[in-house]
């Protein structure tokens, strides 16, 4: 197995806490959350399980070598509210019991689009219920075609407001869209949040020493001879 | 459709800064040692970003840099990248495919004077691009289908956006990973998708008040069903909404590339498409505007 300290991008004299941090970054930024819908979720859950084993092994050894037991305790503890990444799975692998579209979720699921495509553009336009909307959406947006599955969301959500599942995929959309992405804190443009707040170009450096000059210039003074 | 995948230069490192003008004075020899001195002139912000991409991804990491004297200015001395020949002459090849298909495409488009300049850099371009093609067919294909493929997503009785910008997408998903086999493959499948499809959006985005001028197809007039001259408050909702379209493919783009990762390089990639491409965004969409706001 790799060095688990290279997994987590740590040295090796790292305290618990230095170690816990990383591996906080490292899981939010691997979150399943962020690849829902992707095609290579897959491989995002891989990662998610190494780090997770990296973690456990780090602090396995620790606790077995020099810390306390408590320490090792705690630290997992709180770290591991990201281990729910667990029990998101099992929603997102779409095994729901009462669910008209089985073979259309087990599709998606083992990433054959087309045959769920095929399944689903085979429903005539009157039986299309929001769970139809809403798989068509998913597989539309496995495609890259992002507009078209938001499309096919905002329709799911509408007709059933009160599907939790649907609701989830409809949030991250709009959020994804308005540039309010997961990790990182950034994730696109949102125009209404001034970034380059205190920021100042060349113009503004002419227009203030010009200000000072006629302010100098008021009081009897001179900053700039030739205005 | 080339120089929107660049650095945002006030938040990278200064070393990444380096490796980064290391990379492009590199691919630029390389254009001019396989291509003659002509095909410097194809250099790109966006094959820079393929070389790049390719380094990061083959995990290609013990690089040496030397110091060379730079062609168009020969007082200076730029630093450049060395035993990554693969990755460089790759970005070349694609660099001098794309440049062929883009100036055939601007013979179709332009008029007079325009296209006769077209027409001469056509028969300069023509002999490089069988070159490049021998030598990447794959390549050449991806781009020749896409050359195809727009103009009939383009007439289609039933217009969707996706599907225009389907094309695009299509063939730098197929540039990106016809280097890679496996888990790579998959993860620049995506990356390319989604890159490619921004790139098609951001485009259209700049080109759309000129397209609406001139009467000339653009996916956004269609989608948002635009005419004529349009005012400041619909300027801006019209800017929103498309920022919007770009900005939902930025979490795809992140996320693939994030599963590539343990490189020297890799903050630069991270640094490009994390902070360069919202960067891109904002000059195109919002900025113009804030010229004309001032008084």
């Amino acid at each position: 197995m790799n060095d688990p300290y290279k997994i987590l991008g740590v040295e090796r004299s790292a305290t618990d806490a230095q170690i816990k941090d990383a591996y906080r970054e490292l899981a939010k930024k691997y979150h399943p959350d962020n690849y829902s819908g992707s095609p290579i979720a897959d491989l995002a859950g891989e990662k998610m399980k190494e780090i997770n084993e990296a973690y456990d092994t780090i602090m396995k050894e620790r606790k077995e070598g020099t810390s306390g037991p408590n320490a090792y305790q705690s630290a997992y503890q709180s770290a591991g509210a990201y281990q729910s990444a667990g029990a998101y799975q099992s929603s997102g692998s779409y095994q729901k019991a009462a669910s008209d579209f089985n073979d259309v979720r087990r599709f998606i699921t083992q990433n054959r689009i087309a045959d769920a495509e095929q399944i689903l553009n085979g429903v005539p336009p009157e039986k299309r219920s929001a769970e139809w909307y809403f798989l068509k959406g998913s597989v539309l947006y496995r495609r890259g075609w992002l507009e078209e599955a938001y499309r096919n969301f905002s329709t799911a959500s509408s007709m059933d407001p009160t599907n939790m599942e649907y609701r989830a995929a409809m949030n991250q959309a709009t959020n994804n869209r308005s540039g309010n992405y997961g990790y990182g804190g950034y994730g696109g443009y949102n125009p209404n949040m001034n970034r380059a707040a205190g920021g100042c170009n060349a113009c503004d450096v002419c227009s203030s020493l010009m200000c000072a000059d006629c302010c100098c210039e008021c009081m009897g003074g001179d900053l700039i001879r030739c205005c | 459709m080339f120089g929107y995948v660049k650095t945002n230069r006030p938040e990278l490192l200064v070393k990444e800064d380096a490796a980064y003008k290391s990379v492009y004075c590199a691919l630029c020899r390389t254009l001019g040692k396989e291509y003659g001195i002509l095909s410097r002139f194809t250099l790109n912000y966006e094959c820079t970003f393929l070389a790049l991409l390719i380094l990061v991804a083959k995990r290609q990491e013990s690089l040496s840099f030397e110091k060379k004297r730079c062609c168009c200015n020969p007082l200076k001395k730029c630093v450049c990248c060395k035993n990554c020949d693969d990755a460089l002459s790759y970005a070349a090849g694609v660099s001098e495919i794309l440049t062929y298909w883009k100036i055939q495409d601007n013979i179709e488009d332009q008029r007079f004077l325009r296209r006769f300049f077209s027409k001469i850099a056509a028969l300069i371009s023509r002999r490089k691009h069988k070159k490049a093609a021998a030598k990447y067919p794959q390549a050449e294909e991806a781009v020749a289908e896409m050359m195809r493929r727009q103009k009939e997503t383009e007439t289609s009785e039933e217009f969707l956006i996706d599907r225009c910008a389907d094309p695009t997408a299509q063939m730098l998903r197929k540039v990106l990973s016809i280097p890679f086999e496996g888990d790579e493959n998959r993860i620049l499948e995506e990356l390319g998708y989604h890159l490619g499809r921004w790139i098609y959006f951001i485009d259209a985005a700049d080109d759309l008040e000129d397209d609406l001028k001139r009467g000339n197809f653009n996916p956004f007039i269609k989608e948002f069903g635009l005419t004529g001259e349009m005012y400041e408050e619909k300027r801006r909702e019209i800017c929103e909404r498309c920022n919007e379209v770009l900005n939902f493919s930025i979490p795809p783009i992140l996320g693939a590339l994030s599963l590539l990762s343990n490189h020297s390089f890799y903050p630069i990639l991270d640094n490009i498409l994390g902070k360069g491409l919202p960067e891109m965004q904002r000059k195109i969409l919002f900025s113009k505007e804030e010229g004309k706001a001032e008084p």
